[in-house]
């Protein structure tokens, strides 16, 4: 009896890490290896963006290896040491902390392993030596054109003295405090502008929605908040829900809250179509996943590319919107 | 022979090694011949987890050894990586010091809570959880910090003797040390006894209290190390958690034999635990397995260890084969006949 229940223990884990064994995948040797290093691709725009740039670089016969990181950099930085370890002949990484992958970045320049890093900037176009190229947003811009989409809109409006709240994604990495540093400049354009609170929801719909309803008492309804934005569309989205539920009107008309959004996401669009929000920004994974499909054959062929790739934004307001809708709604 | 390996795998301490070899066979027919798991670099790979995820799981693991839980050590490691970046630009062993301090002073501050008010640690240290972590969002005024000294920062984390680095160094120095304390000291003895019954513990005149504010320093002191060599090695600290390490860690120090109603564990079994997970990733990244099916693999051998240690399943068994008519010599021991014999192990 001892001796059977100690042979099928040992036989159950046999069989259940041999199980494992069987999913495993041997790339053809004569193929270029891509490690692509992101984000949790549960994130629907990081999930659209890891498959389109997976599809686009096979296509071109690259084997990529998607590595995803729980938004955990200690993590990422292994990752990134294990790519290197295992001779990958590019890597690609979207930094999940500008500052924390720089050593591990260090090392894989040390092994010569190309990188390209993409969706998220170095703010301040530090460790230039480390990488290739950048492909992804342009976050000081998109930042900007939604200060502008506020300002305009508000111009339009007749309100041209008017209270705006931020609801920001995480300030202590770049992507959220460069397009913050883009919003303020364009609203300072405004001088009836002024923005009287800053959040950080750290790209959280559900904290926005939250901290949005805790603003509202706070300002009391309207009465002293005219506008806000929320820095993607779900975390417009948020704002927008947290002030139905506060009986807040939405829209243009002085006394409603003007909401402008980010990124071109299915709710942005949901909400400019029906008038609860006034803009958002344009910000397509496809494209930027497409253009470092490119970039990463390019490099590989050892051309030359540029420091920076950035796809085009633009604002999005009731006008347009039909046209981008389909695109926007991965 | 099977005689031995049933001993073996009774035994809780050694199990998480018993299980590491049979992974590292695994992987090796996964492999398919390719070289690409036996290699100094996954051995690098696996210790500089081991690096990240030990201290943490020694941490949590010598809690539950005293029948508590410590939530509060994803707070601690930030707060001491924020500590040792910022003061350790000059002279980084005074930072990684001041660290230490804070973390042993936030597990001394936690721990005397719970003693004297007689306190859940679930409830004081989730607590301390949010407050050490509301400390570094107050340090680095929300923001990533960067840590100028790279050269510390490419340091730490250089290669060794092949396999090893300062930080994996430090974090089996730490396992070592524990091992000797636990093990053969009269510390080590009263904290067994005190996770085992701690009134009996009270009644041979065990100062319990004692005990478990030390534990927690303990906890705190290990975490900030951790945390501290963590962040130095990433050159940066940040109010956000650099690294998922609550999950692994208790992971960890379950597989490696550690009781959640404590008393049972050793810290060589929570080092076991830790290589076993940090070489099934390591392992399973070198075989091309992508990296989604890593915490399914995982689960699945957390699931088979702790199914296998249930006490019911020889005793289901038996009712099976008495069931299809196969009459087994000897019935299997009662739970109490196995409690005895697994604290005759320790």
């Amino acid at each position: 009896m001892t001796k059977i229940l100690s042979f099928v223990r040992l036989l159950a884990a046999v069989l259940a890490l041999l199980m494992v064994g069987q999913i495993c995948e041997v790339s053809a040797a004569q193929q270029k290896r891509v490690a692509l290093l992101v984000g949790p691709t549960q994130d629907r725009f990081i999930g659209t963006w890891a498959k389109t740039y997976s599809d686009a670089a096979a296509a071109k016969g690259l084997a990529v290896t998607v590595f995803s990181s729980p938004w955990d950099p200690a993590l990422q930085s292994q990752q990134i040491d294990e790519a290197v370890a295992q001779k990958y002949d590019v890597l690609v990484v979207q930094t999940l902390s500008q500052k924390a992958v720089i050593p591990a970045l260090i090392r894989a320049k040390n092994a010569h392993i190309p990188v390209i890093t993409v969706i998220a900037q170095f703010p301040k176009n530090e460790a230039q030596s480390l990488y290739v190229t950048y492909v992804g947003e342009d976050s000081r811009t998109l930042g900007r054109l939604a200060g502008e989409a506020l300002g305009q809109a508000l111009a339009k409006a007749g309100r041209p003295n008017a209270k705006v709240a931020a609801l920001v994604g995480t300030l202590s990495e770049g992507t959220g405090s460069l397009r913050l540093e883009g919003f303020k400049a364009a609203v300072a354009k405004y001088p009836g502008l002024k923005i009287v609170v800053i959040q950080d929801v750290q790209w959280n719909p559900t904290k926005a929605e939250q901290a949005f309803g805790q603003i509202l008492a706070r300002f009391g309804g309207t009465q002293g908040l005219d506008a806000v934005y929320g820095m993607n569309d779900t975390v417009a989205n948020g704002a927008v829900q947290a002030a139905e539920s506060a009986g807040v009107k939405l829209g243009l008309a002085k006394g409603s809250l003007v909401v402008v959004g980010g990124n071109c996401m299915d709710p942005g669009v949901k909400n400019i179509e029906s008038g609860k929000q006034a803009a958002t920004v344009l910000m397509l994974p496809q494209v930027s996943a497409k253009n470092a499909a490119d970039a990463t054959v390019e490099v590989l062929a050892g051309k030359q590319v540029p420091r920076a790739i950035y796809e085009k934004h633009q604002i999005i307001t009731k006008q347009n919107v039909a046209e981008f809708a389909k695109r926007c709604s991965y | 022979m099977t005689g031995y390996l049933r001993a073996f795998f009774a035994n809780r301490t050694a199990r998480p090694f018993a299980v590491l070899v049979l992974i590292v066979i695994v992987l090796g027919i996964g492999d398919d011949g390719h070289g690409r798991v036996l290699t100094t670099s996954t051995a690098y790979d696996v210790l500089q987890q081991f690096a990240t995820i030990g201290p943490v799981a020694l941490a949590l693991g010598l809690s539950m050894m005293v029948g508590e839980f410590d939530l509060s050590v994803g707070g601690i490691l930030s707060l001491a990586g924020c500590v040792a970046v910022m003061a350790g630009s000059g002279s980084p062993a005074a930072g990684l010091l001041l660290a230490v301090t804070v973390g042993a002073l936030g597990g001394l501050l936690q721990g005397t809570i719970m003693t004297w008010l007689n306190l859940s640690s679930i409830g004081v240290t989730l607590g301390g959880l949010l407050t050490f972590g509301g400390l570094s969002y107050f340090l680095t005024g929300n923001t990533t910090i960067g840590y100028d000294r790279l050269d510390v920062a490419l340091g730490v984390n250089a290669p060794l003797l092949g396999i090893f680095s300062a930080r994996s160094l430090t974090a089996i120095i730490l396992f070592l040390v524990a091992t000797f304390v636990v093990s053969w000291t009269r510390f080590g003895r009263d904290l067994l006894a005190v996770g085992s019954d701690r009134r009996a513990a009270t009644i041979v005149g065990i100062r319990v209290d004692r005990i478990l504010i030390a534990v927690f320093v303990i906890s705190g002191l290990l975490t900030a190390i951790g945390g501290g060599l963590l962040s130095y090695g990433l050159a940066a600290a940040s109010p956000t958690a650099l690294a998922d390490t609550l999950v692994p860690g208790a992971a960890a120090a379950i597989l490696g034999g550690v009781s959640l109603s404590g008393g049972k564990g050793r810290p060589i079994g929570i080092a076991g635990g830790v290589l076993v997970l940090s070489m099934l990733h390591s392992g399973l990244t070198a075989i091309g397995v992508p990296p989604f099916a890593h915490w399914i693999v995982t689960a699945a051998v957390l699931f088979t260890v702790g199914i296998l240690d249930g006490e019911e399943l020889s005793r289901r068994v038996y009712s099976f084969r008495r069931a299809v008519g196969q009459r087994p010599d000897t019935p299997p021991p009662s739970a109490s006949s196995i409690l005895v014999r697994q604290q005759a192990d320790h």
